[in-house]
């Protein structure tokens, strides 16, 4: 305990003392076991007379409850599964440790990597990624306000998906965007970059270089020296955005159309509402059977982003049915699960998840499968 | 329906010692289920058990005040229109601050708006009824609640759990619905806020200085 903690402590000490002297002299003016038992019988009473008022008030004051939780000002607060959580730092040690907040965001470490919550408010936290690799999958929200640091660089963070890494000995710093948008500033950029769904960036600290590329190319090597110890890079296939699947998958068609590169813009740029315009000008139901998987997506995200949980579970539905087999349609089984927590369904959401695990137990979304089916009180 | 809690059936049996009868008392979930069953034995067994607590930190929340016992009761009787919706009833006791701390919140709110309109002046602390064993001591808690009269409540009722009614930073997170980052971050605030103070209040300033405040 510090010098001022220490004084504040004794100062509270002295304040109890003060403020219980003479507490046997405020009696209530009914003695309370009496008041108690008087205000019980009424309102046990007052139950009787009126049982019906029990579900109506219920359901009212869960339905108040539920709105002024989702817009009361409060901080977010995170809780660890796997690994070590000390203070506000949590180490994955030898296995994946997941962080989950209360906003839904999900932070998941790679074995040995460590992170640190700097800050936390009503619209997001600061996260520091002292070494290693972590998945980030932040839910939007309107005011999101998420920022990660990693090495000298400063990931600003709306609603999204991503990797990154940082190793302290070789320098080296990696970003991989999978979903929404990021910028990027500190290091040795000049000015604030942005990146797109698709692509990676790596920069080399030490040696001052830096490459943005598609994930689909390979990236910027490490440096030699610090090959060994630099941790595994996340799987990410099932995970790539529009046009990016590999095309080793051939239960997967590859249907594109102008409208992919529009809509994934406006995901991008937050428009959500305008590819919810354009899908239902163009017939939702139309595109349901005829849509891109880049489009299925797009409008499914753009759904889940603007609470159209209806409409995005169709997305999710048709993106099962006509991509069967493939990465999407094991995907869909996650964000299935994910509408459905946003839907407050806790017991759908644990069978998509569980389905997610059955289909793919080793697949890149597993273990934020797994630790949203263990925050639900689900086996995993 | 039983109305006494001496023939409560849940209730310990007389004559065994103190650390024995805890250990056979009910249970905060049998409690309050009773309580919900309509059982009035079970909602003063609440009262006894937990109203010491209740008063304590609505006393220290709310500072020198002579309104405590009428916040207690009101307390008492949001707890009992809200039981039903209790969804962890092991824990009652950070169910009741939280309550208390929303009661003291809108008593605080409905202060300054008094003192706003010029109802109540703004140093208006009612005396204590005790008579002062620690003069300088008394003067510094005045002077503590002037201060915190002066925060934010939300900065005020994290500084107040915490050093006077000893509550962890967890404790104080999962009453008040905050992040331990968040508690840790509004005592540094309140901290430094009294620091600032000292200038203006010599009492604080003294007690700060002297051997009992550094000790």
């Amino acid at each position: 305990m510090n010098e001022a903690d220490q004084r504040w402590a004794n100062l509270g000490t002295l304040a109890r003392e003060v403020l219980n002297e003479g507490t046997e002299q405020h009696v209530s003016p009914l003695a309370p076991p009496e008041f108690i038992r008087r205000v019980h019988q009424r309102r046990v009473e007052e139950t009787r007379k009126a049982w019906w008022l029990g579900p109506v008030v219920a359901t009212v004051s869960l339905a108040a409850g539920a709105y002024w939780l989702s817009v009361a000002d409060r901080d977010i607060g995170f809780s660890a599964v796997g690994g070590t959580l000390v203070d506000d730092t949590f180490s994955a040690e030898a296995s994946r440790g997941v962080l989950h907040f209360t906003d839904g965001s999900l932070v998941t470490l790679q074995a040995e990597a460590q992170v640190q919550v700097v800050d936390t408010s009503p619209e997001g936290a600061t996260l520091q990624l002292r070494e290693g690799t972590a998945q980030f999958d932040i839910e939007h929200k309107p005011q999101t306000a998420w920022n990660v640091r990693s090495g000298p660089f400063t990931i600003q963070v709306t609603g999204t998906r991503f990797d990154t890494s940082w190793s302290e000995k070789a320098q080296r710093f990696e970003l991989r965007l999978h979903e929404g948008s990021v910028v990027l500033s500190g290091g040795q950029l000049t000015s604030p970059e942005a990146l797109k769904p698709g692509e990676r960036f790596v920069a080399l600290v030490g040696e001052k270089t830096y490459e943005k590329s598609s994930l689909l190319e390979p990236a910027l090597p490490e440096a030699p020296e610090a090959q060994q110890g630099t941790p595994e890079a996340l799987p990410t296939a099932p995970d790539l955005p529009e046009g990016t699947e590999p095309p080793t998958v051939p239960s997967e068609p590859q249907l594109t159309s102008p409208g992919d590169s529009e809509w994934s813009r406006l995901l991008r740029d937050g428009k959500f509402t305008d590819i919810l315009r354009q899908a239902e000008a163009r017939g939702l139901q139309q595109c349901l059977r005829s849509c891109s998987l880049a489009e299925l997506r797009a409008l499914a995200d753009a759904a889940r982003y603007s609470s159209k949980l209806d409409v995005a579970r169709r997305c999710l539905h048709a993106q099962r049915d006509r991509f069967a087999g493939g990465a999407a349609a094991t995907t869909a089984l996650y964000l299935l699960g994910r509408v459905e927590e946003q839907a407050g369904e806790p017991g759908l959401a644990r069978q998509w998840y569980t389905r997610y695990l059955e289909e793919s137990p080793k697949g890149s979304l597993a273990p934020e499968a797994e630790s949203r089916l263990k925050r639900l009180g689900g086996d995993p | 329906m039983s109305a006494s809690a001496a023939t409560h059936p849940a209730a310990a049996p007389r004559g065994l010692p103190p650390e024995e009868r805890s250990k056979l008392e009910p249970s905060d979930e049998v409690l309050v289920r009773r309580m919900l069953e309509g059982d009035t034995a079970a909602a003063q067994w609440i009262w006894r058990r937990y109203s010491p607590a209740v008063r304590s930190a609505l006393k220290s929340t709310l500072g020198p005040d002579d309104e405590v016992e009428d916040l207690l009761q009101e307390v008492f009787l949001r707890f009992l229109k809200a039981a039903p919706r209790l969804v962890n009833r092991d824990a009652l006791k950070p169910f009741l601050i939280s309550i208390a701390l929303r009661a003291v919140g809108s008593e605080l709110r409905k202060r300054r708006v008094r003192r706003i309109v010029g109802l109540r002046p703004p140093e208006d602390l009612p005396e204590q009824v005790a008579p002062p064993a620690d003069h300088a001591g008394r003067q510094a808690v005045s002077a503590l609640y002037r201060v915190l009269n002066k925060l934010r409540t939300r900065s005020r009722f994290v500084f107040v759990l915490h050093y006077v009614e000893g509550l962890t930073h967890k404790e104080i997170g999962e009453i008040m619905g905050l992040s331990k980052i968040t508690v840790k971050r509004e005592l540094v605030r309140a901290g430094e806020k009294l620091e600032r103070s000292f200038e203006h209040e010599p009492a604080l300033r003294a007690y700060a200085a002297s051997k009992r405040g550094q000790e």
